[in-house]
């Protein structure tokens, strides 16, 4: 069964601009999924309709069966640099996802205790995020999407402030967790190697207006070995050359 | 520990230099218009009882306008985040904002009498206006990304106004009201001038008008005192509520 699913999705800004066209895909269950494309195609807006943050124009956005109009409950939303409130230490930051869903605060913070446990940042609960690399950062952000318990995480370019060291290292911590916590995602990047690595299926998307322009599938993604197989290379100029041949 | 040792020699110093060349100055001056700091300092100590309750009354005024400009300036200034309040507000401020209000004082005496409330009434719309441009400045600039993040975790209105735009103005705001307080004492001066009877400004003219030079400079060093204090006040609140700036 389709856990996310675009039927004949298209926008246009109140502006008259038009950011993408008739894009249909679908995700599975336990599934990841890939959206690649040139800077402007329109990758961020599709996944802020996924997120409930904006209203398409045209055609429909479906989480687990239900037409997207709000911000889904079941999906947590990871942003590229301004994810996290500077203004909050870790512990804030992580709980709040619960609080503002009306868990007491005590328990919100018991919970944002174990996850942030589980994700290796226990003794930075009272730190600010500036007083953390880019790395923790962005795993605290992970964190803060994981507490609310979601069964789809939608990722909108969350590795591209970071070096290429911290790049791969969070690449393989995103692998554990998609294994480990079955959750299905949906991920926006404009780096092809990222796109193979992580994810079974690659929507590739033109030049403004976006509009799906070939799905490559992926299975052999999902173990971290496939980094160094030839494969993976060979998947990565497939993806490259349609990305390029637009 | 350390820093906030070094901060406090840090201010001794600079009171001793301002010390100095007010007393070098007044020696080459050599005129009763600038007397030299420590019998001014004599003075101050002598007339304290005096001074003490003057220092008092200005305060409240001064104290009284800031909170009342702020309770109303910061509402209306966060509500700016939101391009249709906005809309509205932006056209008043930028056309109220440029008069001099002072000359309003005839109206304002008119209206509330020669009180305490139309010196508040006069204090405080000056610093509204201050607190407000800066308010709403910090709420327009607001990363729409920060908003985003928190809407999708569910987020209502108000909880966005909590967690984000009131957290995010924050610094500016207290910015602003550091700016405030030297404005508030300023005016507070010209407001207590006239047609009263208490106050550090009524000490200065007085002294002023009787050519009691020394007792004049009492009343400036209890006047710069009163601000020093309002800008430590303000350390302290900033130090709590902005503590993610400063680590």
């Amino acid at each position: 069964m389709a856990v996310l699913e675009a039927v004949r999705l298209g926008m246009i800004y109140p502006n008259g601009t038009r950011a993408i066209k008739d894009v249909s895909f679908s995700v599975e269950k336990g599934g990841s999924c890939t959206i690649i494309g040139p800077s402007g195609c329109g990758k961020t807006t599709l996944l802020f309709i996924f997120s409930g943050l904006l209203k398409s124009t045209e055609g429909k956005a479906i989480i687990e069966g239900k037409e997207v109009t709000s911000p889904p409950k079941n999906a947590a939303l990871i942003l590229q640099n301004y994810g996290l409130f500077p203004w909050k230490t870790v512990m804030e930051n992580v709980a709040l996802g619960l609080e503002i869903r009306g868990m007491k605060k005590g328990r919100a913070r018991n919970a944002a205790r174990q996850i942030l446990e589980r994700l290796g940042l226990e003794g930075f609960e009272n730190y600010y995020p500036k007083q953390l690399s880019g790395g923790m950062q962005q795993r605290v952000a992970f964190a803060r999407a994981l507490a609310i318990k979601p069964r789809i995480m939608l990722m909108d370019e969350p590795f591209s402030s970071l070096d290429a060291l911290s790049r791969e290292k969070l690449q393989n911590f995103l692998l554990e967790l998609w294994m480990k916590e079955r959750l299905t995602m949906l991920l926006v990047t404009h780096s092809v190697e990222e796109a193979v690595f992580l994810s079974k299926k690659i929507v590739v998307l033109s030049p403004r207006p976006g509009r799906v322009i070939r799905v490559i599938e992926n299975p052999m993604a999902g173990r971290k070995e496939y980094r160094s197989m030839e494969e993976f290379f060979e998947k990565c100029r497939e993806v490259r050359k349609s990305v390029g041949a637009i | 520990m350390q820093r906030s040792e070094e901060k406090r020699w840090s201010y001794i110093a600079a009171g001793a230099v301002i010390i100095t060349t007010w007393q070098i100055l007044a020696y080459f001056v050599d005129s009763p218009a600038l007397p030299s700091p420590c019998v001014v300092l004599l003075s101050f100590i002598n007339q304290l009882d005096k001074i003490a309750v003057h220092m008092l009354i200005s305060a409240y005024r001064v104290v009284y306008s800031i909170l009342l400009a702020l309770s109303l300036a910061v509402p209306a200034g966060l509500f700016c985040y939101e391009g249709r309040i906005d809309r509205f507000v932006a056209p008043f401020l930028y056309l109220l904002y440029p008069i001099p209000h002072i000359v309003l004082l005839p109206l304002i005496i008119l209206l509330f009498g020669i009180g305490d409330l139309s010196k508040i009434f006069l204090i405080g719309m000056i610093v509204f206006f201050q607190i407000l441009m800066a308010t709403r400045d910090a709420a327009r600039n607001i990363d729409a990304y920060y908003v985003y993040s928190l809407l999708s975790l569910g987020a209502s209105r108000k909880d966005v106004y909590r967690h984000v735009i009131l957290p995010a103005c924050l610094p500016k705001i207290l910015t602003a009201l550091r700016i405030s307080v030297g404005t508030a004492i300023a005016v507070l001066f010209f407001a207590e001038s006239f047609a009263t009877t208490t106050g550090l400004g009524y000490l200065i003219m007085a002294a002023w008008s009787k050519a009691d030079y020394v007792s004049l400079y009492a009343g400036i060093v209890a006047m710069a005192l009163l601000g020093f204090s309002l800008y430590m006040a303000l350390e302290v609140i900033e130090r709590r509520l902005c503590r993610w700036i400063r680590q």
